[in-house]
């Protein structure tokens, strides 16, 4: 569990002794860092999502499978506010964030990653992640114009963090690289990276290892499973992977023609035979 | 996020310094560009060369200006020649005689960029639910209201004074001195009132450059580029498009509303019919053709529209249509412009498109 | 009952303009449809198009007057206004737009004003060299369809104006039956939900490309014929201003929709033909475009489009 901490010194705690993610969660935070009650969207006549709701604890890395068009992404989506939910609520550290827009989610902490990769491609790779930290920097029309100790501060210390960041994640070589240019796998990582950055509270990954082979998904696997504890954030995984989101969650959710069909342990769900049913028994193959 | 600033400061440089580009990259083109000013007054061409030379400076702000809108932010807009308008009837009607208020240029070069700034949040509102093509539109609609307003509102209370246009608009004073009044000499070196004007807007132009070469590195361009190119990626790193939108807007309308002002007060008159549609194309084109995304594209693309129509002068009669194959011409061999910076989503390809369709086989 | 009177006469009016603008903004349409590229000439080729209709009936009724029965003149000059415009169309989009197919989106639209200028002023010297000035050209139109009205309790509605109205109605009923009946409809349709997948499907795109071009560029033809006979009046600058509008009420139905072109165009000539008697004449453009940007802050897509958003 020890792990070396950044030139920044972000990760200064370390979790030491704490056995089992859910042990780590801090005092007034059992309700979890996102929790998301009923949340409910329909496309017309379709029912996307219906009622699904899912808690995820402090560093937990919380999976939701479900088989195709089960509603994985639109939830993904409703939590991460590029879909409004018809109804439902979505809670982020206890506050009631369910009203909020993607770009104040992402601001107060709650990032995502897309299932198509969604890169600036025409930016080089550290621009792409100092973008990821928009936040963190200062300025607008006229502090973009006249600058400032301040605004060129906070540039420098973004930098900094984008340039560590991309070196953990094994990027720092193509940093001045257009991100449309790097390959498939490293453009997956530099949208992780993008989102790390930012230091969120939750990171909402949405098939991270489609169209990676299989030793760059064990890599990938690992990365995602070392994440909570390394930059202190919770999870949620959505996944077709059967074996990567055994080998990386606490706790996983599975949803089925938009509703909750069961939760528990990856272990556990995946022997339940509802879930089986679901999948067409492709899914114990795969354990 | 516990960012250590002191850290990075002291000790050997962090390799992240490499990439950064703020301070570098903004003095240096704009000393570039304000050297050749300097040494085109040195050498002092004819008053000709220098109304040519102004007229650069002005499409070269506006180029720049339009550049952050269409280049930076992705937003295209064919009405920018509005907010052109609007500073220069700003000015135009509160400096001159026509309503008997004379307000001082140096007063009026902010009011005049604040009310272009203020329209174009109003074209940006409907910009915010309006998608590409539609977003076009909408600002050539906006664009026609304005040019239309200008010749309309003579009527039934004297605004704008209509077709005629307004004349004799105050010129800009420094201490009492009065900006292309009188030629004026130091010893052997004599200022005409052109290489007055010149100065001035080549000043303002120098301005726009830096403020455009600052803003394309700082964190709100970084917030228009990421726009650009995926709304949605924007969105999730927690960047308001709303904002970034407006913002650019309102930059663009700015910097065209400031050009407009200057330009009032250089020709000494303003009509309707300088701030129609096909002015608005000229600009894009000289973005275009310059090579969209950069800010020394847009001068080049200035320089070039400016001095075609002057080269083919005594081709009178063809003009347009020479002016016209050369757009296409340019279009088919440069697709990306003269100086089309890499980045933008322009061509991405090493060959010219056309050359690259042919080898692939046209679909 | 004076309000009414003018009202419904406005309509007549309107009607007639807004067939106009219907017929040109089909071609935008389609283009935008197949290609999203918004054909900034295509102004200027409705406006060939009338200068070719006046050629053909100077040509026809000049000396000893070749062909003097008016139908069979109008359907001659429609013929070749709509050939000719069609070629030009085909022939601009050769040369002008296809090389830049898969370049960035802004090349093709400054290569189509490129075109656009060059038309103009290609008209604009070839009046100046035959006939030493380019001042606006007057249309014998009583050639080819009398002077005169029908009186509708009152309403008078002119033969040309009934004669516009009817020959665009009919042709775009004609282009609405093509699109969704036949073999190449089925492929326009196919290449303007996804040209890549349609020319995977063994659909020629380029020859679809073509055509859409001609068949918009034609039915632009037809419009300036058209307007020739009733405005009796057309200049080299015309197509500029007709363009915009005719643009305008593309987006207005919704840019890609043939119904809606048609309906953006009436709905923009009715406005337009109301403003004008009801407001000012001087404001007539301005009304056209403050429902423009109205009702795409309303209906960001057009009355009768879709919302297009980025997928996630």
């Amino acid at each position: 569990m020890k792990r070396s901490t950044t030139a920044d010194g972000r990760v200064a705690e370390d979790l030491g002794e704490h056995g089992t993610v859910h042990e780590a969660r801090g005092v007034g935070q059992e309700a979890g860092v996102l929790s998301a009650e009923g949340l409910v969207k329909r496309f017309g006549g379709l029912v996307a999502v219906d009622g699904v709701g899912l808690t995820v604890p402090r560093r937990a890395v919380v999976g939701v499978i479900g088989p195709n068009g089960a509603g994985k992404t639109t939830l993904l989506n409703l939590l991460s506010g590029a879909l409004q939910a018809d109804s439902g609520t979505i809670l982020l550290d206890g506050s009631d964030i369910t009203s909020a827009n993607a770009a104040r989610r992402a601001g107060a902490g709650l990032r995502r990653t897309f299932q198509n990769i969604r890169l600036f491609p025409g930016m080089t790779v550290i621009e792409n992640v100092v973008v990821g930290m928009h936040v963190q920097t200062r300025g607008w029309l006229t502090g973009g114009i006249l600058g400032g100790r301040r605004v060129w501060a906070a540039e420098a210390a973004a930098l900094q963090t984008a340039y560590d960041v991309l070196e953990e994640m094994g990027l720092a070589d193509q940093a001045g690289a257009l991100a449309g240019s790097l390959s498939y796998g490293r453009q997956r990582r530099l949208e992780i990276a993008r989102a790390l950055a930012s230091a969120p509270r939750v990171l909402l990954l949405d098939e991270p290892a489609a169209g990676l082979n299989s030793a760059e998904k064990r890599q990938a696997a690992d990365m995602i499973a070392g994440l909570p504890e390394r930059y202190d954030l919770s999870v949620v995984l959505v996944e077709h992977d059967m074996d990567l989101v055994s080998r990386t969650c606490s706790s996983v959710s599975v949803i089925d023609y938009g509703r909750p069909l069961s939760d528990g342990p990856p272990a556990q769900v995946l022997r339940d035979q509802r879930v089986i049913d679901a999948y067409l028994g492709t899914a114990v193959t795969t354990v | 996020m516990n960012l250590d600033i002191a850290a990075a400061r002291r000790g050997p440089a962090h390799p992240s310094q490499a990439f950064l580009p703020t301070k570098r990259s903004s003095w240096g083109p704009v000393g570039v560009l304000g050297i050749i000013c300097l040494a085109l007054i040195v050498v002092s061409p004819s008053d000709y060369m220098f109304r040519i030379a102004t007229q650069v400076m002005v499409y070269s702000a506006l180029a720049m200006g339009l550049n952050v809108v269409v280049g930076l932010a992705g937003l295209l807009d064919l009405g920018f020649i509005a907010f052109f308008g609007v500073g220069a009837y700003g000015y135009a009607l509160l400096a001159s005689d026509l309503h008997g208020i004379h307000i001082s240029f140096w007063l009026m070069l902010p009011v005049g960029m604040l009310l272009a700034a203020l329209l174009g949040i109003l074209v940006g509102l409907p910009a915010l639910r309006t998608h590409g093509d539609y977003l076009a539109i909408v600002t050539l609609g906006f664009g026609e209201i304005v040019s239309v307003l200008l010749v309309n509102l003579d009527r039934p209370v004297n605004i704008t004074n209509g077709p005629q246009g307004v004349l004799g608009i105050d010129l800009p004073s420094v201490a009492g001195f009065q900006i292309g009044a009188d030629d004026v000499f130091f010893g052997g070196f004599g200022l005409t009132t052109t290489m007055q004007f010149f100065m001035l807007t080549a000043l303002y132009c120098l301005g726009v450059m830096f403020a455009c070469l600052r803003l394309r590195n700082a964190r709100v361009g970084r917030a228009w580029r990421a726009m650009r190119e995926s709304e949605a990626a924007a969105n999730a790193c927690g960047i308001s498009v709303v904002r970034a939108k407006l913002s650019a807007f309102v930059f663009g309308a700015a910097v065209a509303g400031g050009a407009g002002v200057i330009t009032a007060a250089w020709y000494g008159s303003v009509f309707p019919d300088s701030f129609l549609f096909s002015e608005s194309i000229k600009v894009l084109a000289m973005v275009v053709l310059g090579g969209i995304g950069s800010v020394w594209g847009a001068i080049a693309g200035a320089l070039v529209l400016v001095l075609m129509p002057e080269l083919l002068r005594e081709f009178d009669q063809y003009r347009l249509l020479i002016f016209g194959l050369v757009l296409v011409l340019a279009m088919r061999l440069r697709p990306q412009g003269l100086l089309g910076s890499r980045s933008p989503g322009a061509s991405r390809r090493r060959l010219p498109a056309w050359l690259a369709s042919r080898r692939k086989g046209v679909r | 009952m004076d309000v009414l009177h003018s009202l419904s006469q406005q309509v007549v009016y309107g009607l007639a303009l807004g067939s106009v603008y219907a017929m040109i903004a089909l071609g935008y349409s389609m283009v935008y449809g197949v290609l999203e590229f918004i054909n900034f000439s295509h102004g200027e080729v409705f406006m060939v198009g009338a200068f070719v209709s006046l050629l053909t009936l100077t040509a026809l009724t000049g000396v000893g007057g070749l062909l003097t029965f008016g139908p069979l003149l109008l359907l001659v000059m429609l013929l070749l206004a709509m050939l000719a415009s069609g070629v030009l169309g085909v022939a601009v989009e050769r040369f002008a737009y296809r090389p830049l197919r898969k370049s960035s989106r802004l090349a093709p639209l400054i290569s189509a004003i490129g075109v656009s200028l060059v038309l103009q002023n290609v008209v604009m010297l070839l009046q100046v060299r035959f006939q030493g000035d380019s001042r606006p050209q007057s249309v014998p139109a009583a050639e080819v369809v009398p002077i005169g009205q029908w009186d509708v309790f009152g309403v008078r509605i002119s033969y040309t104006a009934a004669l516009v109205f009817g020959v665009s109605i009919v042709l775009m009923l004609a282009l609405s039956a093509l699109v969704s009946r036949s073999t190449l409809g089925r492929s326009m349709r196919a290449t303007a939900q996804d040209a890549e997948v349609a020319g995977l499907m063994g659909i020629n795109v380029s020859g679809v490309v073509t055509r859409t071009f001609f068949i918009g560029s034609a039915l632009a033809g037809a419009a300036g014929c058209l307007v020739a006979l009733y405005y009796t009046q057309i200049d080299y600058a015309m197509g500029f201003s007709a363009g915009i509008k005719a643009f305008t009420a593309a987006v207005l139905g919704g840019i890609g929709s043939i119904r809606g072109a048609m309906a953006g165009g009436l709905v923009l000539g009715l406005t337009e033909a109301l403003a004008a008697t009801f407001l000012s004449a001087a404001y007539k453009d301005l009304i056209a475009f403050v429902l423009l940007v109205a009702v795409l802050a309303l209906r960001p897509a057009g009355l009768f489009g879709r919302k297009v958003l980025e997928r996630v």
